[in-house]
């Protein structure tokens, strides 16, 4: 077997993330706000929507289903860009794009945009509508 | 304050230019941590935008390739006014929550073809109780897979656009959320939460235009009057329940009358007098109407004091500002001019 090209990786990923969400009880609403981030990145930029998944997710503590789908929306595409260690040493994305220069934000914008074709695209096919959306 | 963008050489600012991408890609109201926006950063930011957006001259140039567009394809064009604040892209997804549907090259306000199309056929549908036959002549069969026999046009702003920060204050956010009981009970120990967000002011125009996809001008006709009687009675854009989004018909504008407005004596001075000063006639109108009063009050031909004096009431009453002046001051300038409308003109 040869490696895994790169978009079989994006892929692997999105499964893995959507088989863990399914049967949640905000598997739903993470549905929806994944098919909303990538209209929101290309209108706000990949800095602005990530934020505003942060804002969304709120802090940690009484966490309700609302802000878990946002939360682990955040994580998941953090977590990508991560892995494609666009950004040397990154713990943190928000930082990270801050500190890093426009080529590094150009580049983990287009990783994200791709990596959520994949995500919306395993969002749809194995996780239920939310009902009030 | 921080921004949520990469390293930049030298701090983002909006000086002139596109409103919209500043608006959407450029907020840095956030906190330390990127996770909230703060109790004023919204308003703050909204605030950025709150004056006059658009450039003149452009707008000025799609006017009139968006009317000759229409003339030349035998269809209609009206130009409108906001009689209450109108808002266009709530939907849209912003940093400070609600979004705005900005034109993405002219950076203005505008109101998609689509959204038009949407309240017409409404309109038609449910208030007007027509013939299902005719609708789907019109406006396409329901469902996707063919045409009618309008096209609507985008609408859009003829002048730069005054935007206003109102607020919205919901008082039952767990009901409205859905939220399951008690907590989702639409009841009163909940609290108001007031959220600031962008609208258009009132009094700004608008031009709305439709052309037939064959020959169907007749077709044409009824759209551009069930258009008027629609944005007068259920509005456009988001809140019309509550009032937003109503305009009123300013002038049927055949492409004939659309042409260039012809120079008229009183026109040429005002021009003159923006060039001297090195700003625009709106300008002059908004914030240096003392001026302009003092200005024309020296024209010693009475003619030509006649001519300039109906010029510039024309553009306040268009503004909307004659009887409703923005400030004291331009109420005291007003009057004067009034006094002499009375005394020369009535009188």
């Amino acid at each position: 077997m040869s490696e895994r090209s790169l978009e079989q990786e994006r892929a692997k990923h999105a499964l893995e993330a959507v088989n863990s969400i399914r049967g949640k009880s905000w598997a739903g609403k993470f549905r929806s706000y994944v098919e909303r981030l990538p209209p929101a990145i290309v209108m706000n930029g990949l800095g602005q929507a990530m934020a505003g998944e942060l804002a969304a997710a709120g802090r940690a503590e009484e966490m309700s289903d609302d802000k878990k789908a946002h939360n682990k929306l955040y994580e998941l595409v953090a977590g990508w860009i991560r892995t494609r260690r666009i950004y040397s040493a990154e713990e943190n994305l928000m930082k990270a794009i801050v500190d890093g220069d426009q080529k590094q934000y150009v580049l983990a914008q287009a990783e994200a945009l791709a990596y959520l074709e994949w995500l919306k695209k395993f969002s749809q096919a194995f996780l239920e509508k939310d009902k009030e959306a | 304050m921080p921004l949520p963008l990469y390293r930049t050489i030298s701090e983002p600012k909006c000086v002139e230019g596109n409103a919209g991408l500043w608006y959407d890609k450029f907020c840095d109201m956030w906190n330390d941590d990127f996770n909230s926006l703060g109790d004023n950063g919204k308003k703050e930011w909204i605030r950025t935008v709150v004056r006059n957006v658009g450039d003149e001259a452009l707008l000025r140039e799609i006017k009139e390739r968006v009317i000759s567009l229409i003339s030349n394809s035998g269809g209609k064009a009206m130009l409108f006014r906001t009689t209450a604040p109108f808002v266009t892209g709530l939907g849209r997804s912003h940093p400070v929550e609600n979004g705005f549907a900005w034109h993405h090259t002219l950076g203005v306000p505008y109101l998609p073809g689509s959204s038009v199309k949407g309240i017409v056929r409404a309109w038609a549908r449910l208030w007007r109780n027509l013939d299902n036959g005719e609708i789907r002549r019109i406006f396409g069969p329901d469902g996707a897979g063919s045409v009618g026999s309008v096209i609507f046009l985008d609408a859009m702003p003829v002048r730069p656009v005054e935007l206003k920060a109102e607020i919205m204050t919901p008082h039952y956010g767990p009901y409205y959320r859905g939220d399951k009981p008690p907590e989702g009970w639409p009841a009163d120990w909940h609290s108001p939460v007031p959220i600031p967000f962008l609208a258009v002011a009132e009094g700004q125009e608008f031009l709305f235009g439709v052309i037939p996809r064959k020959e169907a001008t007749q077709d044409c006709e009824k759209v551009i009057g069930w258009l008027k009687e629609a944005l007068q009675e259920i509005g456009a854009g988001a809140k019309t329940a509550v009032g937003y989004g109503r305009f009123a018909c300013i002038e049927a504008e055949t492409p004939e009358e659309a042409a260039p407005e012809p120079m008229t004596p009183g026109r040429e001075w005002l021009e003159k007098l923006a060039e001297e000063m090195g700003k625009s006639v709106e300008e002059i109108f908004k914030t240096d109407h003392k001026m302009l009063f003092d200005s024309w009050n020296k024209i010693e031909n009475a003619e030509l004091k006649r001519a300039v004096f109906q010029e510039i009431k024309r553009t306040y009453q268009t503004k909307g500002w004659w009887d409703n002046p923005l400030t004291n001051n331009m109420k005291k300038t007003l009057s004067k001019y009034k006094e002499y409308e009375t005394k020369e003109i009535e009188g």
